[in-house]
């Protein structure tokens, strides 16, 4: 009786030590998270987050993920915004770029390892206000084309109502009239053809008095 | 009544053309010479002949078909050609850079040379500027027909975006025509004026009050001269930078772009050195045609041919070097897609077309020429020919071969040139023929006055037509049309 | 299938210039303000990343490319266009990797710096389209896009039948015109519905994400991430980024190994376009 008890025994230890090896530990680990309450949009949130075993003792070097759920068209879930590695005493800190409007639930999520469980802390909501208008992406999205997205080309402009003054009509032509050195270089040309265009005139208009007498026709 | 030297080094005939009295000629002319320059000048306009009629059938029946293929390309699409999306251009564009690049013969020969005061192209610079001018009117087609959507042209002028190289490629070839025009017409001036003083009654009304209304009142008058002048030193200083730059800017409809061969800084003289070459081969053929057709051995001779095939060698070297560069320096490196273009071209699909462009284009014309005894006008002649085929040969290597090169690992398309572009292009050819045709038919081919008042006739090797009497009835007896 | 009935029966009804061009239908003026906003107002960068990690060529699902097949659905692309094309790339030593190719919707695009009657252009949110009722069909943007990604009419395309329900935008390009260009247009229509493209969407092994750079998020579907750190970890990188076209699709490099494949296992099934085949006497120019 007494060996089949030990081997009871025996066999729940041995199960006891795989189980710990294959799943997260069982020792109880607790994890507080320190985050702001509000931040302004394009600001960054610095959080931290300590992680302690069950006796209050610090765990370093243990891998802490901030997260907060979030949606994003018509996916959702958890998103890591930062992540941290515990010091000695436990601390893990890191910081993100808000740059969405609302309330993110903050959490900070500890995955476990051999020995600990795994932890989640959260904190109060953070509130992240700004306005909108002022983009943080900043790019020049191509060329911009007269007619959609750009001032009117210089064909519509011709054919539109004219607005305001002579002078600010003409300046409204600036922009569609990027490509000035082409036009100066057409304008040049082209008055001189219109130059010679009347150097044949003149030809044509010489006077038939100016003729020489023995010039006259057979 | 003396001559008078305009700055471009042109002389403006100080007395009535037909006042023959030899005192404003260059030396040399005498009566007869003059009487036979100016009959031979003049006669296509007055009298055409049956073999004329044929060979503008022949042309219209060629167009006709060429129409036809573009009404199948219209109802179609171009699904019709042999363009895909791997390969989007073909012969439409290759033909279209190689009429443009033939253009540029006007602008060498008669600006460039006039500039640089030679006189033994004059007899030729008629012929140039035809050449420049119909070019450019054919040339210029080949766009349209490439576009998908012709009927949409008015969107070029309506949304026409400067920042386009396809746009300035419309502008420079559009000042380019209109400049080339108006050079064709300020020297035809004077030939105008003759031609309404010669042409007898005999010819038709209309005729003549056309060639009236195109001299300006011509008289001669040195108020007149100095105007002509003035103005044929405007256009001529003007036109060489605007040739220079039409093709520049054709080139760089593919040099703005990504792709491997195109990709290159060599293109804008590679294009220009390129077009004058072909230029130059045109005139040769078209001097050679319209020498034997319109009997003008006389004032046509070896010089021309020899100077111009020593042009012709002299860019054969030219291209050779641009060619050299651009395979050296992207050939030492094999950086990124070249190693395929390089293969393509000189070993790969493309390896007959390339070598014979080589061999045929830049290697053989300059032996023939440089060459003493196959530097004849027939020696000549055939070099013109192989360089005018191997050019379009260039083109299209550069067009097709340019677009081959994979951008993405995918397996190189192939191109082959459909019946509806082949068509086309020879309705393209026929539609060039067609107007020199009639160009030579309403325009005197050689620049009588020009050449009266200045070459005179060639000191040397003489053709035995310049001693014997006249073969034709004058003009004025009027003939059969 | 697209949910077309409300947008189409909007227009059928004729209810308001405005609310037509609320839904961004208005063809050539393209109406910024009608582009989908972020929740605070701000002007959305659309981005794509494409996760080579699970792309796979659809091996294992046996199918040709999903992405692809989900594309052409849903646009009716004219065969032979792929808008989004899978490539199969080598790779050093022997294997090959996948590599689902969009437009590459560069912000210093080419194709939009050749256009000459602007054809193409650039929206605020980034993404490059086409107005085909503006296009002349001479094909030089297709010379200067480096990407391979644009495609011609060079036939009459069959018509799909939403194409009349709705009129043509250049947000979903439907019907295609003959003698112009299409190409992969982000599908903003499905964004702004907030959806996320077809390809993102058909892909099963979710290697697709579609995101926003200025709100710094991106999805596949089933996860969201950061975007900019997401790009930061996996060492994410463009395509041909020397030529300096500045694109806004970006790749984590990778051979499908995360679903399980070898790089020596070569070759994916071709694309097909069965939409094609069940409209009578549709011509296609596949060679």
């Amino acid at each position: 009786m007494s060996r089949f008890f030990s081997a009871v025994l025996v066999a729940l230890a041995m199960l006891a030590a795989t189980a710990g090896t294959a799943l997260a530990g069982s020792l109880p680990a607790r994890l507080t998270l320190t985050a702001p309450a509000a931040a302004a949009l394009g600001e960054t949130v610095s959080v931290r987050a300590q992680l302690v075993d069950g006796q209050g003792g610090p765990l370093r070097s243990a891998r802490i993920t901030f997260v907060a759920p979030m949606s994003f068209l018509n996916g959702g879930g958890d998103v890591a915004l930062t992540e941290g590695i515990t010091d000695k005493e436990g601390y893990a800190a890191g910081s993100f770029v808000v740059r969405v409007v609302g309330t993110l639930a903050l959490r900070a999520v500890f995955r476990g390892d051999e020995l600990y469980a795994a932890a989640e802390a959260s904190a109060q909501q953070l509130a992240i206000e700004g306005e909108g208008g002022h983009s943080f992406y900043a790019e020049h999205a191509g060329v911009r084309i007269p007619g959609l997205n750009e001032p009117p080309s210089f064909g519509q402009v011709l054919l539109m109502e004219p607005q305001g003054s002579l002078l600010a009509q003409m300046l409204a032509l600036w922009p569609a009239m990027s490509g000035w050195p082409i036009a100066g270089a057409l304008v040049v040309i082209w008055s001189l053809y219109g130059s010679v265009v009347l150097l044949l005139f003149k030809i044509a208009g010489v006077k038939r008095s100016e003729a020489r007498p023995s010039e006259v026709a057979p | 009544m003396e001559a008078v030297t305009g700055a471009g080094g042109h002389a403006i005939p100080a007395t009535r053309p037909h006042a023959a009295d030899g005192v404003h000629a260059a030396p040399g002319v005498t009566p007869a010479w003059r009487a036979r320059l100016e009959e031979r000048g003049l006669a296509p306009l007055a009298r055409t002949g049956r073999r004329y009629w044929l060979w503008i059938g022949f042309l219209l029946a060629v167009i006709a078909w060429a129409l036809h293929a573009y009404q199948a390309q219209l109802e179609n699409g171009l699904i019709v050609t042999g363009l895909r999306d791997r390969i989007s251009w073909g012969v439409y564009i290759a033909s279209f850079v190689f009429f443009i690049g033939i253009s540029h013969a006007g602008t060498l020969l008669s600006a460039i040379l006039r500039v640089t005061r030679a006189r033994w192209q004059m007899s030729v610079t008629r012929m140039a500027e035809f050449i420049t001018v119909v070019a450019l009117m054919v040339g210029a087609l080949f766009p349209f027909i490439d576009m998908g959507r012709v009927d949409r042209i008015l969107n070029l002028v309506q949304y026409g975006r400067w920042q386009s190289p396809l746009l300035w490629d419309i502008f420079a070839i559009t000042t380019y025509l209109v400049g080339s025009t108006l050079y064709l017409y300020l020297p035809l001036i004077p030939d105008f004026a003759l031609a309404r003083d010669r042409l007898g009654p005999t010819a038709p009304a209309w005729r003549r009050a056309t060639y009236r209304l195109a001299a300006l009142g011509w008289r001669g008058t040195p108020a007149q001269r100095r105007l002509l002048d003035r103005a044929m030193t405007v256009m001529m200083c003007v036109i060489i930078p605007v040739a220079v730059s039409v093709h520049t800017v054709v080139s760089w409809i593919f040099s703005m772009t990504l792709r491997v061969a195109f990709n290159t800084t060599v293109f804008g003289p590679y294009f220009v050195a390129g077009a004058i070459f072909s230029g130059i081969a045109a005139i040769i053929v078209l001097m050679a045609v319209l020498r034997k057709l319109c009997h003008l051995e006389e004032f046509i001779t070896t010089t021309q041919f020899v100077n111009l095939g020593y042009l012709m060698a002299a860019f054969t070297l030219i291209m050779g070097y641009a060619n050299l560069n651009e395979y050296i320096t992207h050939g030492y490196k094999m950086e990124g897609a070249f190693p395929f273009h390089f293969a393509q071209l000189m070993t790969g699909p493309f390896a007959a077309l390339f070598w014979f462009y080589i061999v045929g284009g830049l290697v053989v014309p300059g032996f023939i020429i440089l060459n003493p005894r196959t530097r004849t006008i027939a020696g000549i002649t055939a070099a013109a020919v192989l360089v005018l085929v191997t050019m379009w040969l260039e083109r299209y290597l550069i067009v097709v071969a340019g677009l081959r090169v994979p951008l993405m690992a995918y397996e190189p398309a192939s191109y082959a040139p459909s019946w509806v572009e082949v068509s086309i292009l020879a309705g393209a050819l026929a539609l060039f023929a067609l107007l020199i045709t009639l160009f030579a038919k309403i325009f005197p081919v050689i620049s009588i006055w020009e050449v009266a008042e200045h070459r005179g006739p060639e000191l040397g090797p003489e053709t035995s037509a310049m001693h014997e009497p006249l073969r034709r009835p004058a003009i004025a007896e009027g003939s059969t049309t | 299938m697209k949910g077309l009935s409300r947008r189409g029966l909007l227009t059928r009804l004729g209810i308001g210039a405005g609310a037509v061009a609320a839904a961004g239908l208005a063809p050539i003026h393209f109406d910024a303000a009608a582009a989908p906003a972020a929740p605070s107002g701000r002007l959305r960068r659309w981005a794509m990343v494409i996760d080579l990690r699970r792309c796979d060529g659809c091996q294992s699902v046996g199918t040709p490319p999903q992405c692809t097949a989900a594309c052409i659905q849903g646009h009716f692309a004219p065969e032979p266009m792929e808008w989004i094309q899978v490539y199969e790339a080598p790779l050093e030593g022997r294997g090959t990797q996948f590599i689902p190719t969009p437009c590459q919707q560069c912000q210093n695009p080419p194709c939009v710096n050749v256009c000459p009657v602007g054809a193409t252009f650039s929206t605020p949110e980034g993404t490059v389209l086409i107005d085909q009722q503006r296009c002349i069909g001479c094909r030089l943007c297709m010379e200067a896009c480096p990407y391979d990604r644009r495609f011609f009419n060079w036939g009459t395309a069959p018509i799909p039948p939403e194409a009349m329900f709705m009129d043509y935008s250049p947000e979903h390009q439907s019907p295609a015109i003959r003698g112009t260009v299409m190409k992969c247009d982000f599908c903003p229509d499905m964004a702004r519905a907030g959806r996320l493209p077809y390809c993102a969407q058909g892909c099963p092994n979710r290697a697709i994400y579609y995101g926003d750079l200025e709100e710094d998020l991106a999805t596949n579907g089933t996860e969201v991430v950061k975007l900019s750190r997401f790009l930061a970890e996996n060492n994410a990188v463009r395509l041909k980024e020397e030529l300096g076209t500045e694109p806004r699709v970006r790749f984590i490099p990778g051979h499908g190994e995360q679903v399980g494949r070898r790089p020596t296992v070569t070759g994916r099934k071709p694309t097909v376009w069965p939409w094609q085949k069940l409209v009578q006497g549709a011509t296609s120019w596949k060679r």
